[in-house]
């Protein structure tokens, strides 16, 4: 039987209960544009008061309402997505270097020598277009340079961004393991983790956009965070990232763990801006510097050896026109016109017969003709569809990324929907368990007032 | 599923933005007036625009040789059909001469017009145009004849390209055209026999020299009409070279430049669109309990 005083009890217990229900839903309220904020729930279970069959309400903590299958998703898309805009990004600098208006003009510039060959052929001795070509030759030496030295720059600062990037992670999984070590404690010693945890999966977000992650809670219930195939975070426990160049010139990706031993884990790495950066550098400002150093290599080999196989305009025999190494190595940033005929327009070899005849330009029409020869690309194509190729190249990697990028982003944002569904705030909702905790707050106030009511008749009535 | 205030702003802040980046992508189109302007635009389009500009370029240097080309052959054509006339002087001459009834003196009048002929059909053979001497082969720096009439230049005829792959010899050599080489008759030497025999006063030999006369106007009237050939073939080459560029700049525009209707209309489209997103969104953002 109860007694009246466990009325009274009992509606303590119900004013605190609904009071804390009314501050959850305000943390809530609050914490709506909150980035990461993961929605709570109060937790109440009834109670009962000694061994009778009636009891009260108790306060059993919160409920964070995050779902940890969405959330790996969340990471993995992320990772994704961060990967495919970075390499949209950095190939859209690339593109740069071959853009048809405003770029190098390395087409404009072979097109322009083939001409002066041409033109060559109307007057073979005629000085001033002799000198036109030595002056296109060394153009189109130059264009080559400048794109060539673009693209190495453009290569060469991508181990310094993947540098960054590596620190940025190593920043930040030490970060984590001191969060770590902050929700055991706090969960030990019986407080809500609940804020460390949103500050935790803020920094895993962050995490995933660098590198590709996993996240698992091992058998010990320790947090785990894989990143790029290594373990980055266990428990307390951080590892670090770094960057190293291979032998090859390919980027190395490097575990390095508490003694400062390191491990090469690049072949693991397949998400996050550092994937991307790595491709770049490994695979598309690489290969498109071969195909660019290819090209000069082909043309100015080919031109060359035409050239050298006429007369100049004083009879001697024709030398190369254009400075080039044996093999493609390099060729597209080492060309130069040879200096053995620059400023020296009599020395181009217009004639094709020995002796020579100013009137003689058989070799310049040689020349010309290469213009719709197909010795470049393995004797496939013609000069200028070889760098079509070359352009289409570029411009089908871009699109790539490009479409990509939009694909990835609009995946992010179905997960970001998804996640936002489980543990986003909304208001509406709010607004009506505000309605329902205040009810219930003024249904207990009602229950204390009716215990009070029937204490005062007691004392004051039954009791003089 | 759950529809958090959240998720109604993001929705609306992802629309609007790719409709802004739509937008943007328009009126970029709209007002630079081109489709492609980075590779990846469209790779297979800034690829064939690579090699329409190539060929462009190539056309515009094979029309500015023929251009060059062209008053050089002119001035053959014409030094040529200068020396078929002083070859019909030179008939009249021969047939004046031959009469019996004119005496050693006025024969030796008759010479001397002869022997002035000469010296202007050697000038003519040794004619030079913008790139040297025109009838000398491909020794465009030495003249085609000396006094004695002797060619000195050599059998080159200059090749240039017209098209790709096309190449057309534009120079008419001496040797064939003045000199007869080979199987044809020195057009100087044929001058002199008129002159000697003029001057020898003997009538047989002035009536035979008109067989050599004829020989050489006829192997002049030969080599114009090459001559003119190759001025037809330059201009016949040029024109197609104008219609060439023509189709290829035709090309290069259906490639790389936008449909102006189609840009303008894509514009006002993505704005209406906009606008429309806008008030959607303002609907959206509305609903609320708190309005309650």
């Amino acid at each position: 039987m109860a007694g009246l005083t466990d009325i009274l009890r009992t509606a303590r217990d119900a004013l605190a209960a609904q009071s804390y229900g009314l501050t959850v839903t305000g943390q809530n309220v609050a914490n709506v544009n909150t980035e990461g904020y993961v929605r709570r729930r109060a937790l109440l279970q009834p109670q009962p008061l000694g061994n009778q069959d009636f009891g009260t309400v108790q306060i059993k903590g919160l409920q964070r309402l995050s779902d940890q299958y969405t959330e790996q998703r969340h990471y993995a898309a992320l990772g994704l997505s961060a990967s495919a805009s970075e390499s949209d990004r950095l190939l859209g600098q690339l593109e740069g270097v071959f853009e048809l208006t405003s770029g190098t003009g390395i087409g404009q510039a072979l097109g322009q020598l083939f001409s002066s060959f041409s033109r060559l052929t109307a007057d073979p001795s005629d000085l001033s277009v002799r000198a036109q070509i030595l002056q296109q030759a060394d153009n189109f030496a130059s264009t080559l340079n400048s794109a060539a030295a673009t693209l190495s720059s453009f290569k060469a600062e991508l181990p310094a961004e993947a540098k960054a990037i590596t620190q940025e992670v190593s920043g930040l999984t030490s970060d984590l393991a001191k969060l770590n070590a902050q929700i055991t404690n706090a969960e030990n010693s019986g407080h809500d983790a609940a804020d460390l945890k949103d500050e935790r999966d803020r920094q895993i977000l962050k995490l995933s956009t660098l590198v590709d992650i996993r996240t698992f809670t091992n058998n010990k219930g320790l947090l785990v965070i894989q990143g790029a195939g290594t373990t980055l975070v266990e428990g307390e426990v951080a590892r670090k990232l770094d960057i190293g160049l291979a032998s090859n010139g390919t980027l190395q990706v490097l575990s390095v763990n508490s003694s400062g031993a390191t491990a090469d884990v690049s072949r693991f790495l397949t998400g996050g801006r550092l994937a991307a950066i790595r491709d770049l550098h490994d695979v598309h400002a690489t290969e498109l510097m071969d195909r660019l150093d290819t090209f000069a290599f082909d043309v100015a080999s080919e031109i060359n050896s035409v050239h050298a196989s006429g007369y100049n305009l004083d009879g001697g025999s024709g030398v190369v026109l254009f400075d080039v190494a044996a093999g493609p190595a390099s060729a597209a940033r080492n060309l130069r016109l040879d200096s053995t005929i620059q400023g020296q327009p009599r020395m181009v070899a217009a004639a094709a017969l020995s002796p020579a005849t100013p009137g003689d330009g058989g070799n310049a029409l040689a020349l010309a003709q290469l213009a719709d020869s197909r010795f470049a690309a393995g004797g496939t194509r013609t000069p200028a569809e070889a760098y079509g190729d070359l352009i289409a190249d570029v411009g089908t990697r871009k699109a790539r990324a490009s479409q990509d990028a939009t694909m990835r982003e609009s995946m992010t944002a179905q997960v970001y929907t998804m996640r936002e569904s489980a543990s986003g705030v909304n208001l509406d909702e709010e607004m009506i368990s505000l309605t329902k905790f205040q009810r219930a707050f003024e249904a207990a106030s009602r229950v204390l007032n009716t215990a009070d009511e029937l204490l005062e008749r007691l004392i004051n009535t039954l009791g003089r | 599923m759950r529809i958090t205030d959240n998720m109604r702003l993001f929705n609306v802040g992802r629309n609007l933005s790719q409709l802004s980046t739509r937008q943007a992508a328009a009126s970029d189109q709209a007002s630079s007036g081109l489709k492609v302007r980075k590779p990846s635009d469209d790779p297979v389009a800034a690829a064939k625009l690579a090699r329409i500009s190539a060929a462009l370029e190539q056309a515009s240097a094979f029309r500015e040789t023929i251009h060059s080309t062209q008053s050089d052959a002119a001035s053959a054509e014409g030094a040529l059909s200068e020396s078929i006339d002083l070859f019909a002087r030179a008939r009249e001459l021969a047939i004046q001469g031959a009469n019996g009834s004119l005496n050693a003196e006025n024969r030796a009048v008759l010479a001397r017009e002869t022997a002035s002929l000469r010296a202007q059909l050697l000038s003519l053979a040794n004619s030079k145009g913008a790139s040297g001497y025109l009838f000398s082969g491909n020794k465009t720096q030495t003249a085609a004849f000396d006094g004695t009439g002797t060619y000195q230049g050599d059998s080159g005829t200059r090749d240039i390209e017209v098209a790709p792959g096309v190449v057309v010899s534009v120079a008419i050599a001496g040797e064939e055209a003045f000199a007869g080489i080979p199987g044809g008759v020195n057009v100087f030497d044929e001058l002199a026999n008129l002159e000697s025999a003029l001057l020898t006063n003997n009538g047989t030999l002035i009536s035979a020299s008109l067989g050599g006369l004829d020989a050489a106007r006829a192997q002049l009237t030969e080599s114009r009409s090459r001559a003119g050939i190759v001025q037809n073939r330059l201009d016949m080459a040029d024109n197609s070279l104008a219609q060439g560029e023509l189709g290829l700049t035709k090309q290069q525009s259906s490639l790389a430049d936008v449909d102006a209707f189609e840009a303008v209309s894509e514009l006002s489209q993505v704005g209406t669109t906009l606008e429309q997103a806008i008030s959607v969104a303002r609907n959206i953002l509305n609903t609320s309990l708190l309005r309650f």
